[in-house]
Protein backbone atom coordinates (compact mmCIF):
# COMPACT_ATOMS: atom_id res chain seq x y z
CA UNK A 1 0.00 0.00 0.00
CA UNK A 2 1.69 3.39 -1.22
CA UNK A 3 1.89 5.90 1.22
CA UNK A 4 -0.18 8.06 -0.91
CA UNK A 5 -2.94 5.64 -0.26
CA UNK A 6 -3.52 8.16 2.58
CA UNK A 7 -3.79 11.40 0.60
CA UNK A 8 -4.88 12.10 -2.82
CA UNK A 9 -7.09 9.05 -3.63
CA UNK A 10 -9.32 9.37 -0.59
CA UNK A 11 -10.55 13.36 -1.67
CA UNK A 12 -13.82 12.94 0.68
CA UNK A 13 -14.43 16.65 0.57
CA UNK A 14 -18.43 15.74 1.85
CA UNK A 15 -18.54 17.03 5.19
CA UNK A 16 -15.82 18.93 7.93
CA UNK A 17 -15.49 16.58 10.77
CA UNK A 18 -16.80 18.10 13.58
CA UNK A 19 -15.12 21.65 15.15
CA UNK A 20 -13.85 19.33 18.59
CA UNK A 21 -12.43 16.55 16.51
CA UNK A 22 -10.52 18.94 14.11
CA UNK A 23 -9.16 20.84 17.06
CA UNK A 24 -7.67 17.36 18.55
CA UNK A 25 -6.43 16.76 15.54
CA UNK A 26 -4.75 19.51 14.96
CA UNK A 27 -3.16 18.97 18.52
CA UNK A 28 -2.24 15.96 17.58
CA UNK A 29 -0.03 17.16 15.18
CA UNK A 30 1.67 19.20 17.16
CA UNK A 31 2.47 16.34 19.32
CA UNK A 32 -0.34 16.51 21.69
CA UNK A 33 -0.16 13.15 23.34
CA UNK A 34 -3.43 13.28 24.99
CA UNK A 35 -5.04 14.83 22.14
CA UNK A 36 -3.27 11.65 20.34
CA UNK A 37 -5.02 9.41 23.00
CA UNK A 38 -8.50 11.51 22.08
CA UNK A 39 -8.26 10.11 18.71
CA UNK A 40 -7.14 6.54 19.48
CA UNK A 41 -10.39 6.57 21.65
CA UNK A 42 -12.38 7.47 19.51
CA UNK A 43 -12.09 5.28 16.91
CA UNK A 44 -10.39 2.30 17.64
CA UNK A 45 -13.92 0.66 18.40
CA UNK A 46 -15.31 1.54 15.04
CA UNK A 47 -12.47 0.58 13.35
CA UNK A 48 -12.05 -2.96 15.56
CA UNK A 49 -15.47 -3.86 14.84
CA UNK A 50 -15.20 -2.91 10.86
CA UNK A 51 -12.19 -5.31 10.83
CA UNK A 52 -13.61 -7.85 12.67
CA UNK A 53 -16.53 -8.16 10.77
CA UNK A 54 -14.37 -8.25 7.48
CA UNK A 55 -11.56 -10.77 8.38
CA UNK A 56 -14.00 -12.78 10.81
CA UNK A 57 -11.34 -13.47 13.01
CA UNK A 58 -10.37 -12.07 16.37
CA UNK A 59 -6.72 -12.02 16.10
CA UNK A 60 -6.93 -10.83 12.71
CA UNK A 61 -9.00 -7.98 13.32
CA UNK A 62 -6.95 -7.29 16.45
CA UNK A 63 -3.79 -6.95 14.49
CA UNK A 64 -5.36 -4.97 11.52
CA UNK A 65 -7.25 -2.60 13.68
CA UNK A 66 -4.03 -1.83 15.73
CA UNK A 67 -1.86 -1.69 12.58
CA UNK A 68 -4.51 0.71 11.41
CA UNK A 69 -4.29 2.76 14.02
CA UNK A 70 -0.66 2.88 14.30
CA UNK A 71 -1.05 4.34 10.41
CA UNK A 72 -3.97 6.66 11.11
CA UNK A 73 -1.94 8.62 13.90
CA UNK A 74 1.32 8.35 11.87
CA UNK A 75 0.13 10.10 8.38
CA UNK A 76 -1.80 12.58 10.53
CA UNK A 77 0.28 14.99 8.35
CA UNK A 78 -1.63 13.85 5.10
CA UNK A 79 -5.56 13.92 6.36
CA UNK A 80 -6.98 17.19 4.64
CA UNK A 81 -9.69 18.64 7.39
CA UNK A 82 -12.06 19.56 4.40
CA UNK A 83 -12.53 15.53 4.36
CA UNK A 84 -14.93 13.89 7.13
CA UNK A 85 -11.96 11.81 9.37
CA UNK A 86 -13.82 8.74 10.16
CA UNK A 87 -14.53 8.42 6.70
CA UNK A 88 -10.74 8.80 6.24
CA UNK A 89 -9.76 6.37 8.97
CA UNK A 90 -12.25 3.75 7.56
CA UNK A 91 -10.29 3.94 3.99
CA UNK A 92 -7.05 2.94 5.48
CA UNK A 93 -8.90 0.15 7.89
CA UNK A 94 -10.27 -1.27 4.55
CA UNK A 95 -6.83 -1.42 2.76
CA UNK A 96 -5.24 -2.58 5.99
CA UNK A 97 -7.93 -5.54 6.05
CA UNK A 98 -7.15 -6.18 2.21
CA UNK A 99 -3.54 -6.53 3.06
CA UNK A 100 -4.59 -9.11 6.18
CA UNK A 101 -6.54 -11.10 4.25
CA UNK A 102 -4.00 -11.51 1.34
CA UNK A 103 -0.75 -12.62 4.35
CA UNK A 104 -3.54 -14.61 5.80
CA UNK A 105 -4.02 -16.72 2.33
CA UNK A 106 -0.43 -17.23 2.41
CA UNK A 107 0.15 -18.17 5.83
CA UNK A 108 -2.75 -20.36 6.00
CA UNK A 109 -3.17 -23.68 3.85
CA UNK A 110 -6.47 -25.39 3.07
CA UNK A 111 -5.77 -28.27 5.32
CA UNK A 112 -5.92 -25.19 8.31
CA UNK A 113 -9.18 -24.09 8.00
CA UNK A 114 -10.49 -22.51 10.89
CA UNK A 115 -12.89 -24.43 13.45
CA UNK A 116 -15.47 -22.48 14.40
CA UNK A 117 -17.37 -23.41 17.46
CA UNK A 118 -21.40 -22.99 15.87
CA UNK A 119 -22.98 -24.47 19.37
CA UNK A 120 -25.29 -22.19 20.42
CA UNK A 121 -24.79 -19.28 22.66
CA UNK A 122 -26.82 -18.21 25.82
CA UNK A 123 -27.24 -15.06 22.95
CA UNK A 124 -27.99 -17.06 20.54
CA UNK A 125 -31.23 -18.61 22.23
CA UNK A 126 -33.05 -15.55 22.11
CA UNK A 127 -34.53 -14.51 18.74
CA UNK A 128 -33.07 -11.73 18.63
CA UNK A 129 -29.94 -13.33 18.90
CA UNK A 130 -30.67 -15.69 16.60
CA UNK A 131 -31.46 -13.79 14.17
CA UNK A 132 -28.07 -11.69 14.70
CA UNK A 133 -25.97 -15.38 14.27
CA UNK A 134 -27.79 -15.59 10.85
CA UNK A 135 -27.08 -12.67 9.62
CA UNK A 136 -22.92 -12.93 11.01
CA UNK A 137 -23.46 -16.79 9.33
CA UNK A 138 -24.79 -14.85 5.75
CA UNK A 139 -22.11 -11.62 5.99
CA UNK A 140 -19.06 -14.46 6.65
CA UNK A 141 -20.20 -15.79 3.49
CA UNK A 142 -20.94 -12.66 1.59
CA UNK A 143 -17.71 -12.01 -1.11
CA UNK A 144 -15.50 -9.28 0.70
CA UNK A 145 -16.28 -6.82 -2.19
CA UNK A 146 -19.63 -7.17 -1.20
CA UNK A 147 -19.45 -7.21 2.62
CA UNK A 148 -17.53 -4.53 2.97
CA UNK A 149 -19.65 -1.93 1.45
CA UNK A 150 -22.77 -3.13 3.83
CA UNK A 151 -20.36 -3.28 6.74
CA UNK A 152 -20.01 0.48 5.99
CA UNK A 153 -23.24 1.64 5.27
CA UNK A 154 -25.67 -0.45 7.29
CA UNK A 155 -22.66 -0.48 10.42
CA UNK A 156 -20.68 2.21 10.33
CA UNK A 157 -22.88 5.12 9.11
CA UNK A 158 -20.84 6.35 6.01
CA UNK A 159 -23.02 7.78 3.34
CA UNK A 160 -23.42 6.32 0.07
CA UNK A 161 -21.24 9.34 -1.81
CA UNK A 162 -18.52 8.58 1.00
CA UNK A 163 -18.37 4.88 0.17
CA UNK A 164 -18.02 6.08 -3.33
CA UNK A 165 -15.21 8.16 -2.73
CA UNK A 166 -13.15 5.72 -1.37
CA UNK A 167 -13.48 3.21 -3.55
CA UNK A 168 -12.85 5.52 -5.98
CA UNK A 169 -15.86 4.11 -7.90
CA UNK A 170 -18.48 6.13 -9.77
CA UNK A 171 -21.54 6.29 -7.37
CA UNK A 172 -23.98 4.42 -9.78
CA UNK A 173 -21.35 1.87 -9.79
CA UNK A 174 -21.18 1.59 -6.60
CA UNK A 175 -25.19 1.60 -5.95
CA UNK A 176 -25.35 -1.51 -8.24
CA UNK A 177 -22.54 -3.21 -5.62
CA UNK A 178 -24.56 -2.40 -3.12
CA UNK A 179 -27.75 -3.72 -4.18
CA UNK A 180 -26.22 -6.75 -5.62
CA UNK A 181 -24.76 -7.46 -1.85
CA UNK A 182 -28.11 -6.98 -0.32
CA UNK A 183 -30.02 -9.35 -2.54
CA UNK A 184 -27.31 -11.85 -1.80
CA UNK A 185 -27.20 -11.04 2.11
CA UNK A 186 -31.31 -11.59 1.80
CA UNK A 187 -30.85 -14.94 -0.11
CA UNK A 188 -27.94 -16.60 2.03
CA UNK A 189 -29.96 -14.90 5.20
CA UNK A 190 -33.30 -16.95 4.18
CA UNK A 191 -31.36 -20.28 3.50
CA UNK A 192 -30.09 -19.89 7.01
CA UNK A 193 -33.58 -19.60 8.20
CA UNK A 194 -34.78 -22.15 5.92
CA UNK A 195 -32.15 -24.18 7.15
CA UNK A 196 -32.46 -23.82 10.93
CA UNK A 197 -36.25 -24.17 10.78
CA UNK A 198 -36.07 -28.02 9.00
CA UNK B 1 -34.84 16.76 -5.18
CA UNK B 2 -36.64 18.53 -2.04
CA UNK B 3 -39.46 16.68 -1.02
CA UNK B 4 -38.79 13.33 0.43
CA UNK B 5 -39.36 10.22 -1.84
CA UNK B 6 -42.50 8.44 -2.12
CA UNK B 7 -42.51 5.29 -0.24
CA UNK B 8 -43.15 3.25 -3.46
CA UNK B 9 -39.38 4.61 -4.71
CA UNK B 10 -38.03 3.88 -1.15
CA UNK B 11 -39.18 0.19 -1.47
CA UNK B 12 -37.88 -0.43 -4.72
CA UNK B 13 -34.34 1.55 -4.12
CA UNK B 14 -34.28 -0.92 -0.99
CA UNK B 15 -35.10 -4.00 -3.13
CA UNK B 16 -32.40 -2.87 -5.77
CA UNK B 17 -34.95 -2.12 -8.18
CA UNK B 18 -34.59 1.18 -9.68
CA UNK B 19 -32.46 1.92 -12.67
CA UNK B 20 -29.43 3.26 -12.13
CA UNK B 21 -30.22 7.30 -12.63
CA UNK B 22 -32.56 6.73 -10.21
CA UNK B 23 -30.47 4.99 -7.75
CA UNK B 24 -28.37 7.73 -7.70
CA UNK B 25 -30.77 10.16 -7.41
CA UNK B 26 -32.34 8.30 -4.60
CA UNK B 27 -28.57 7.94 -2.92
CA UNK B 28 -28.33 11.81 -2.45
CA UNK B 29 -31.29 12.49 -1.05
CA UNK B 30 -30.64 9.84 1.32
CA UNK B 31 -27.46 10.68 2.50
CA UNK B 32 -28.61 14.57 2.61
CA UNK B 33 -32.42 13.98 4.34
CA UNK B 34 -32.24 11.55 7.68
CA UNK B 35 -36.14 11.35 7.32
CA UNK B 36 -36.11 9.06 4.04
CA UNK B 37 -32.50 7.47 5.25
CA UNK B 38 -34.65 6.46 8.33
CA UNK B 39 -37.76 4.98 6.05
CA UNK B 40 -35.30 3.39 3.94
CA UNK B 41 -33.41 1.85 7.10
CA UNK B 42 -36.72 0.43 8.36
CA UNK B 43 -38.00 -0.72 4.70
CA UNK B 44 -34.85 -2.73 4.75
CA UNK B 45 -36.45 -6.49 5.34
CA UNK B 46 -33.02 -7.45 7.60
CA UNK B 47 -33.43 -4.25 9.87
CA UNK B 48 -34.42 -6.62 12.64
CA UNK B 49 -30.99 -8.25 12.40
CA UNK B 50 -29.23 -5.44 11.74
CA UNK B 51 -30.41 -4.39 15.09
CA UNK B 52 -29.64 -7.09 17.21
CA UNK B 53 -26.06 -7.56 15.53
CA UNK B 54 -23.78 -7.44 18.35
CA UNK B 55 -21.54 -4.66 18.98
CA UNK B 56 -17.69 -6.23 19.96
CA UNK B 57 -16.14 -4.92 23.14
CA UNK B 58 -12.07 -4.06 21.78
CA UNK B 59 -9.71 -6.03 23.42
CA UNK B 60 -8.57 -5.21 26.25
CA UNK B 61 -5.05 -3.47 26.08
CA UNK B 62 -5.40 -2.46 22.23
CA UNK B 63 -4.99 1.28 22.73
CA UNK B 64 -1.65 1.24 25.15
CA UNK B 65 -0.81 -2.18 22.28
CA UNK B 66 -1.22 0.71 19.45
CA UNK B 67 0.38 3.29 21.61
CA UNK B 68 3.56 1.60 22.24
CA UNK B 69 3.81 0.58 18.42
CA UNK B 70 3.84 4.39 17.95
CA UNK B 71 7.05 4.41 20.05
CA UNK B 72 8.78 2.00 17.63
CA UNK B 73 10.93 3.71 14.73
CA UNK B 74 8.61 3.48 11.21
CA UNK B 75 10.00 1.02 9.13
CA UNK B 76 11.20 2.30 5.35
CA UNK B 77 8.70 0.36 3.54
CA UNK B 78 9.46 -0.53 -0.17
CA UNK B 79 6.93 1.32 -1.02
CA UNK B 80 8.96 4.45 0.50
CA UNK B 81 12.07 3.00 -0.40
CA UNK B 82 11.62 2.65 -4.45
CA UNK B 83 11.59 6.58 -5.26
CA UNK B 84 14.58 7.36 -2.89
CA UNK B 85 16.62 4.21 -4.65
CA UNK B 86 16.31 6.36 -7.53
CA UNK B 87 18.11 9.11 -6.56
CA UNK B 88 20.38 7.33 -4.41
CA UNK B 89 21.35 6.06 -7.65
CA UNK B 90 21.97 9.02 -8.92
CA UNK B 91 24.32 10.12 -6.23
CA UNK B 92 26.22 7.18 -6.20
CA UNK B 93 26.77 7.04 -9.44
CA UNK B 94 28.34 11.28 -9.34
CA UNK B 95 30.44 9.58 -6.58
CA UNK B 96 32.13 6.38 -8.06
CA UNK B 97 32.49 8.79 -10.98
CA UNK B 98 34.52 10.72 -9.07
CA UNK B 99 36.41 7.54 -6.60
CA UNK B 100 36.78 5.44 -9.48
CA UNK B 101 37.40 1.70 -8.98
CA UNK B 102 37.73 -1.51 -11.43
CA UNK B 103 34.26 -2.30 -13.63
CA UNK B 104 32.87 -5.38 -11.94
CA UNK B 105 33.82 -4.18 -8.30
CA UNK B 106 31.83 -0.84 -9.54
CA UNK B 107 28.37 -2.00 -10.25
CA UNK B 108 28.69 -3.66 -6.95
CA UNK B 109 29.54 -0.47 -5.15
CA UNK B 110 26.97 1.53 -7.09
CA UNK B 111 24.25 -0.69 -5.79
CA UNK B 112 25.13 -1.06 -2.28
CA UNK B 113 25.61 2.93 -1.77
CA UNK B 114 22.49 3.58 -3.69
CA UNK B 115 20.97 1.69 -1.27
CA UNK B 116 22.29 2.96 1.30
CA UNK B 117 21.96 7.14 -0.10
CA UNK B 118 18.70 5.67 -1.12
CA UNK B 119 17.00 4.63 2.90
CA UNK B 120 19.28 7.94 3.92
CA UNK B 121 17.35 10.03 1.97
CA UNK B 122 14.26 8.75 2.19
CA UNK B 123 14.29 8.70 6.17
CA UNK B 124 15.71 12.33 6.41
CA UNK B 125 13.12 13.77 4.13
CA UNK B 126 10.50 11.11 6.28
CA UNK B 127 11.93 12.84 9.62
CA UNK B 128 12.37 9.88 11.44
CA UNK B 129 15.31 9.99 13.77
CA UNK B 130 16.09 6.67 15.80
CA UNK B 131 19.30 4.31 16.56
CA UNK B 132 18.92 2.11 12.84
CA UNK B 133 18.84 5.51 11.05
CA UNK B 134 21.89 7.36 12.94
CA UNK B 135 23.82 4.02 12.09
CA UNK B 136 22.38 3.81 8.47
CA UNK B 137 23.98 6.77 7.68
CA UNK B 138 26.71 6.22 9.38
CA UNK B 139 27.50 3.13 7.60
CA UNK B 140 26.78 5.22 4.42
CA UNK B 141 29.47 7.90 5.17
CA UNK B 142 32.04 5.47 6.34
CA UNK B 143 31.85 3.57 3.09
CA UNK B 144 31.69 6.53 0.85
CA UNK B 145 35.01 7.69 2.79
CA UNK B 146 36.60 4.45 2.69
CA UNK B 147 36.19 4.23 -0.75
CA UNK B 148 37.90 7.38 -1.62
CA UNK B 149 40.22 6.92 1.07
CA UNK B 150 41.45 3.42 -1.01
CA UNK B 151 41.19 5.44 -4.09
CA UNK B 152 43.71 8.19 -3.06
CA UNK B 153 45.70 5.93 -1.45
CA UNK B 154 46.30 4.09 -4.66
CA UNK B 155 46.29 7.03 -7.01
CA UNK B 156 49.69 8.32 -4.25
CA UNK B 157 51.09 5.14 -4.78
CA UNK B 158 50.81 5.26 -9.05
CA UNK B 159 52.15 8.63 -8.69
CA UNK B 160 54.95 7.81 -6.63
Amino acid sequence: MGAHAYGGSLALRLEPAPVDEQTFIKAALEGDAKARAWLLQQHSTPVYRFCLRMLANQEDAQDAAQETMVKVLRNLHRYRSDWRFSTWVFGIARNTCIDEHRRRKRRRTTSEVEVVDRSASPYEITEQGMKAERLREALDELAPLYREVLLLYHFEQLKYREIAEMLDLPLGTVMNRIFRARKRLRTIYDEHVAGGNA
Amino acid sequence: MNRHLPDDLILRFVEGDLDENEAVEAALHIDGCPHCAARAAQAEPLADAFAAFPEPALPVGFELAVLEQLELPEVATAALQVPWLGIGLILSAALLMVVGGEPTALLWKLAAVARGTGVAVSVILNQLPSPAIILTLAATLTFGCSLTAVRLLGLSRETS
